[in-house]
């Protein structure tokens, strides 16, 4: 019995870690889908969402969730001039074009930030009193964090489902030549999507230096956590990556639990090699590139 | 007969030929193609004997850096896959070649070889499953490969052959010489295996599958098997100038050994600045790189990463063909596979 419920303690535990991997593969899916360009420099708009909410923090003492509204503006718009300066030049060209220019971008804004913000890994604490949920005892930052995350990933589906800019957004990734003779503009939905991606990732990133350690280089474990969700997922597809986030953060911490975290690690990477292995496409893949 | 080659002569002038190198007098052609490899070579034989060690060791790093550059090329730059994770066939030849001597003992030389031989069969091993995965799908798989092998080998059931995340050191044997000429051998024999491949009916039937995987299937190329051969001799390429490379580390630590940002990036960087599906672009671009990251690393230790990765950017947006393709485009270089 009392294996059952650490069992399922580690789960749950796992299940609000895996909120945040679910809000950064949610951003890589929808840049993804718009525009089919694999941003690997996903990893670093997280890696910019830390520091902005660690010197908010600092410098204001604002709670994570507070500097959101400080965090997610500011990639927002970063994303935005990231897509209109360069990404909205290699799109339509062949998929090598795209995953280099990113991958030039990951390596400037990682040197960058080494130079920037020092190598030395950054954190705070907060929230770090227990609470007692169901019988467990869950740190409070984890709840608050995982009940944000919640609220963001609602309000994008809602954002696409509902708002016309959404709509736009959803048209352009399921048919570019039909949306754009319904008169969507199709560039400016690719700006909306590449910022929104950007914000998101950013959102992920204000809680990396409450619940890990910031440092420059920590997208690049991201990076790959969130190539893991998005396989077991399917590119594109943001339900998917929104499941296959909340999943993949309890088999870690699981995992962890259970062996060790090398191991739980080395499970990412795996996933990504034998779901490719098994199909080629993603596992619930539904865009043949 | 000298008539003939007279005529011939006039015809040339009077046409006017577009391409600058073509207007050069073709005796003058011939002797510069056959004198200027040769200068060459003679000039990189003897450099041990004339230079300082320190040179010896920069032209040392430019043999790792267009072995490297040159193999990365082979495989994507012909078939179009992008190999993100080409750090860890690199790891994997310095690791097979730093166990084989700081564990068993074993000669510079087997150990070399046996470097590459594992690292082409890892290479052909995971190349089975991975290669099924198309484009983008190839280069994520490939970015998970490179960051699990780091963590593979510093993962502690590994410790009694890698040293775990400790790192395992050990003393090669070789003198500068040996690694200088060894490694001069290794990027020779990579350029050489590349400009053979490029001119044969394999790198035709690889190009095809650059341009349009479908249409190379409906031809009746075997992609998946042309695939794999490609990236298996990749591997093995890569082995032998990891393992080279070992020797002048002398010191293997996953942290420092499989950093994506270094050995994946900077090859990449090289061979599209010199020109991907070229022969001598990756040579071009790892000689140039080299001597400017040499310049530019005693001034701007922090900001070295930086450049090379806004020069991958500037690359791709304003010359995305590569300099020698470039210069093709612009008739100063004639247009052959030869190139």
């Amino acid at each position: 019995m009392g294996e059952l419920l650490n069992l399922i303690e580690f789960a749950l535990r796992g299940l609000m870690v895996g909120a945040v991997y679910a809000l950064m593969a949610m951003g890589l899916s929808l840049i993804f889908g718009v525009m089919r360009v694999v941003n690997v420099a996903h990893g670093e708009f997280l890696m910019l969402g830390g520091y902005v909410s660690f010197f908010t923090w600092s410098y204001t003492q604002l709670n994570p969730i507070a500097s959101l509204l400080i965090a997610m503006p500011v990639l927002f718009f970063f994303g935005v001039a990231i897509q209109r300066l360069f990404i909205e030049r290699v799109v339509g060209r062949p998929e090598l074009s795209s995953l280099m220019l990113c991958f030039g971008l990951s390596i400037i804004l990682v040197q960058g930030a080494q130079v920037l913000f020092t190598p030395d890994p950054r954190g705070f604490t907060w929230l770090l009193y227990p609470v007692r949920l169901l019988g467990w005892n869950f740190p409070m930052y984890m709840l608050m964090i995982f009940a944000t995350s919640m609220v963001i990933a609602f309000a994008l589906f809602l954002f696409l489902k509902a708002t016309r800019w959404g709509k736009a957004i959803r048209a352009v990734s399921q048919n570019y030549e039909v949306a754009q003779a319904c008169g969507i503009d199709a560039r400016k939905v690719r700006m909306l999507s590449f910022g929104c991606g950007a914000a998101l990732a950013g959102a992920a990133g204000a809680f990396v230096p409450v619940q890990f350690s910031l440092s420059p280089g920590v997208g690049h474990e991201f990076i790959l956590k969130s190539f893991a969700v998005v396989v077991v997922g399917g590119l594109g597809s943001l339900s998917g990556a929104f499941l296959a986030g909340l999943l993949l953060g309890m088999v870690e911490s699981l995992i962890t639990f259970y062996f060790s975290s090398h191991l739980a690690q080395l499970t990412f990477y795996a996933t990504i090699i034998v779901v490719l292995l098994l199909r080629p496409g993603g596992l619930f893949g539904t865009t043949e590139t | 007969m000298r008539e003939d080659s007279q005529s011939a002569t006039d015809r040339a002038s009077a046409a006017k030929p577009e391409i600058l190198w073509e207007r050069v007098d073709w005796r003058v052609r011939k002797a510069l193609l056959w004198s200027l490899p040769l200068i060459l070579l003679f000039a990189l034989a003897i450099l041990p004997y004339v230079a300082s060690a320190y040179t010896v060791t920069l032209t040392f790093l430019i043999f790792f850096w267009v072995a490297t550059a040159q193999s990365w090329n082979l495989f994507s730059g012909y078939t179009g896959y992008v190999n993100f994770g080409y750090v860890g066939l690199v790891g994997v030849g310095a690791y097979t070649t730093a166990i084989l001597i700081g564990k068993f003992g074993a000669h510079w030389l087997p150990a070399v070889g046996a470097a590459g031989v594992v690292t082409a069969a890892f290479g052909f091993l995971i190349g089975i499953p991975l290669l099924r995965a198309r484009g983008i799908y190839f280069a994520i798989a490939m970015l998970g490969l490179a960051e699990g092998l780091r963590v593979f080998f510093s993962m502690g059931f590994m410790a009694p052959l890698t040293g775990g995340g400790v790192g395992i050191g050990f003393i090669s044997g070789m003198s500068l010489e040996a690694k200088y000429y060894a490694m001069g051998l290794v990027a020779l024999l990579t350029t050489v295996v590349v400009f053979v491949v490029a001119n044969s009916r394999f790198g035709l039937q690889l190009l095809t599958i650059r341009e349009d995987e479908l249409a190379a299937q409906v031809m009746g190329i075997n992609t998946t098997s042309k695939k794999l051969m490609a990236f298996t001799l990749c591997a093995f390429l890569t082995g032998l100038a990891g393992g080279l490379y070992a020797a002048y580390v002398n010191y293997l630590v996953p942290a420092t050994m499989f950093v994506t940002a270094y050995y994946t990036l900077i090859p990449i960087v090289m061979a599209t600045f010199g020109g991907l599906g070229t022969i001598l672009g990756p040579v071009v671009g790892a000689v140039l790189f080299t001597i400017i990251s040499e310049a530019i690393w005693a001034r701007f230790i922090f900001l070295h990463m930086v450049i090379f990765g806004a020069v991958l950017i500037i690359i791709i947006l304003f010359m995305p063909q590569g300099i020698i393709p470039w210069l093709q485009d612009r008739r100063i270089l004639p247009r052959t596979r030869w190139l």
